[in-house]
């Protein structure tokens, strides 16, 4: 063999195997690790508010036959009860996530840039379309202190 | 067996359990705070790690075998540009221009720090100073060189401050003689300063301490103070190249570009070649070590060394050491930055003693790493672009929009942009990991190869040239499978 063609053919093989181990490895299924972690879950299942504006932010999209359990932030004295909460959700779908707090203060949603008010007594649902990717910070924007961890992940 | 293949075996097998111990640490997110981040990236997937790995074991071995014999990144080759468009943009009224641009952006940085909102994101300084600046010129350094030179606002005020004053009173006494043994320390500490301060002064524990917009006018009249007295000291450029933290800093990353300026004119050089003997100067292993390590340290943080750091400030506050909550946070996180320091020092030293002074041209195992050190900067530069490339995607577009037209956040809107946005949906999950390992594998090409060039300039024969070569790729192997371990474990 030509010693002039030999370094463009070990590339070439390198870019092959290269390809061809990307293409072994890719994992396309959606992350496994779908169970959303939330401080205390309430009653076992949780059937949408009847009165659609109580506590809500946003108009609530068509509420989905098989509702999964909506994660819960508690926060208690200041902070997220049980840590600093990590929620999880697919990109693209419908989103939300509840939370109870013992005081009244209003929340941040990084990247969605969105302000939630929280009370005590009700809780506030907060529902979103999960566009963008990416982790996000909940924090109360009064004290900055980080309630919860939001994943966007694609699927 | 032979030594050489002992050793190539000895190098591999250090890589491949280095992988492995990676792939055995790799866990999920942990929190952890940004003032900045609307956003943060997720962390690379496992496959991608795996993939990432091997691919980059699998360009080292190729790049070894096609490796050429003769050095083509020696010599110091600059070819001068001509032409119109070169002489219009290096000519000393570009110079003055740029420098005023520079002591302007200063300038709205203080005012804004001081008088503006504490919000940080809302602060024109803090983005301004962390994205815009500190990251933005290193990319811009890459392509185009030491251009910070141009628009370094001390330089340009001290060179002012000299002009005025020979003018007025006559010749100035001729400047300190730099001390050459200190070399670039003065500026490896300013680094180590600097990133103390963002990442550990203004880190946020479950708490936002943050930094505040206030901190970073008064840290930069500080600076600016003690880099004027410096300048005063020992000469302005002396001390530009030597002591000035992001004239050295900057410049680094500019020696890899393939335009310099010399005597005022622009000249072409190689890609990579200009780094050559960077390191040969008295600390300038330490700027490079410390801002892989700062890289590391801001990744880990959040990650994998968030638990330690949560036990030692465990240790240190609620043990009846009454310590503040602030201090002993920012006490166990100042510990685990000097660790992690230690640990990249420490990979770094273990591969040139690896390779070993005998058959080279150095007498030491001090000189031999200052003749290595530079091709170290490619990772560096990888570290911080996978790092690092979507913050400066998301907070530039606030920079020229918010930032920009309401730079004290107080409602005002000078360039009328003040009412656009960020766009987080600019760039998908899967988009930012594949630009974050392409990164560290085309540093790791880049680190390969300039530590290729320089082996075969340092050592007398082949044969040692090429030992030498397989400890530089354990090295570097170690330092691009680090890179990957940390996007895969922590956020933002």
């Amino acid at each position: 063999m030509d010693s002039r063609k030999f370094p463009a053919l070990m590339a070439l093989v390198g870019v092959v195997v290269a390809v061809g181990l990307f293409l072994l490895l890719k994992d396309d299924t959606a992350e496994k690790d779908t169970e959303l972690a939330g401080g205390s879950a309430p009653q076992g299942q949780e059937p949408p508010p009847d009165h659609a504006d109580e506590g809500n932010q946003e108009p609530k999209p068509e509420p989905k036959p098989e509702q999964p359990e909506t994660p819960t932030i508690e926060i208690r004295d200041g902070g997220p009860a049980g840590g600093v909460q990590e929620l999880e959700f697919s990109s693209g779908d419908e989103a939300g996530f509840e939370v109870i707090s013992d005081v009244a203060d209003e929340l941040h949603f990084h990247g969605y840039d969105a302000y939630i008010d929280v009370a005590p007594g009700k809780p506030t649902t907060f529902a979103f379309e999960a566009e963008i990717e990416g982790v996000f910070e909940l924090e109360s924007h009064t004290t900055g202190v980080l309630m919860a961890e939001i994943s966007v992940v694609p699927d | 067996m032979s030594r050489t293949h002992r050793r190539a075996v000895v190098a591999v097998a250090v890589s491949f359990s280095l992988i492995g111990l990676a792939s055995a640490l790799i866990f999920p997110t942990a929190a952890g705070a940004h003032a900045l981040a609307g956003k943060q990236d997720l962390p690379i997937p496992e496959w991608l790690f795996a993939w990432g790995a091997s691919l980059v074991l699998i360009v080292s071995f190729v790049a070894l075998t096609i490796a050429w014999r003769q050095p083509r990144l020696e010599e110091g080759e600059w070819r001068a540009l001509s032409g119109r468009v070169w002489a219009l943009l290096v000519n000393p009224i570009a110079e003055i221009a740029a420098g005023a641009v520079g002591v302007l952006l200063l300038g709205v940085t203080v005012w804004s720090g001081l008088y503006g909102t504490e919000a940080p994101d809302r602060n024109f300084s803090i983005t301004f100073v962390f994205v815009t600046v500190w990251l933005g010129f290193v990319i811009l350094s890459l392509f185009l060189g030491d251009i910070f030179r141009a628009f370094n606002p001390w330089r340009a005020i001290a060179r002012t401050a000299s002009g005025a004053f020979t003018r007025l009173v006559g010749q100035a006494p001729p400047p300190l003689a730099f001390p050459e043994r200190l070399g670039r320390w003065p500026a490896a500490i300013g680094l180590m300063g600097f990133l103390w301060l963002e990442l550990i002064y203004g880190a946020s524990g479950l708490q936002t301490v943050g930094l505040t917009p206030r901190t970073v006018a008064i840290a930069a009249l500080a600076y600016s103070a003690y880099t004027f007295v410096a300048m005063a000291l020992y000469g302005i450029e002396k001390w530009c190249d030597r002591g000035e933290t992001f004239s050295v800093y900057f410049g680094m990353f500019g020696r890899l570009a393939p335009l310099e300026a010399r005597d005022g004119r622009l000249g072409r050089r190689r890609w990579l070649a200009g780094a050559t003997g960077w390191a040969t100067v008295p600390g300038s292993i330490a700027v490079i070590l410390i801002t892989i390590a700062g890289t590391t340290f801001d990744g880990a943080q959040e990650g994998l060394l968030n638990g330690a750091i949560g036990e030692v400030f465990d240790l240190l506050f609620d043990h009846g050491n009454g310590l503040e909550p602030v201090l002993s946070l920012r006490l166990a996180s100042s510990l685990f930055m000097a660790l992690t320091l230690g640990v990249v020092a420490a990979i770094y030293w273990a591969g040139v003693k690896g390779m070993g002074a005998e058959g080279s041209k150095e007498s030491s195992m001090l000189s031999l790493g200052r003749s290595f050190a530079h091709s170290l900067i490619p990772i560096g530069l990888a570290y911080l672009f996978a790092h690092y490339f979507s913050l400066v995607l998301f907070q530039e577009q606030a920079q020229f929009t918010y930032l920009l037209s309401d730079p004290l956040g107080d409602g005002s809107n000078y360039f009328g942009t003040a009412g656009s946005g960020i766009d987080y949906g600019l760039i998908g999950a899967e988009a930012v990991w594949y630009v974050q390992v392409a990164a560290l594998v085309i540093g790791h090409v880049a680190a390969l190869t300039m530590g290729h060039d320089r082996a075969l300039g340092e050592y007398r024969d082949m044969r040692r040239a090429t030992q030498s070569q397989y400890w530089m790729l354990a090295l570097m192997v170690s330092f691009t499978v680090l890179g990957l371990m940390l996007l895969s474990s922590a956020n933002g």
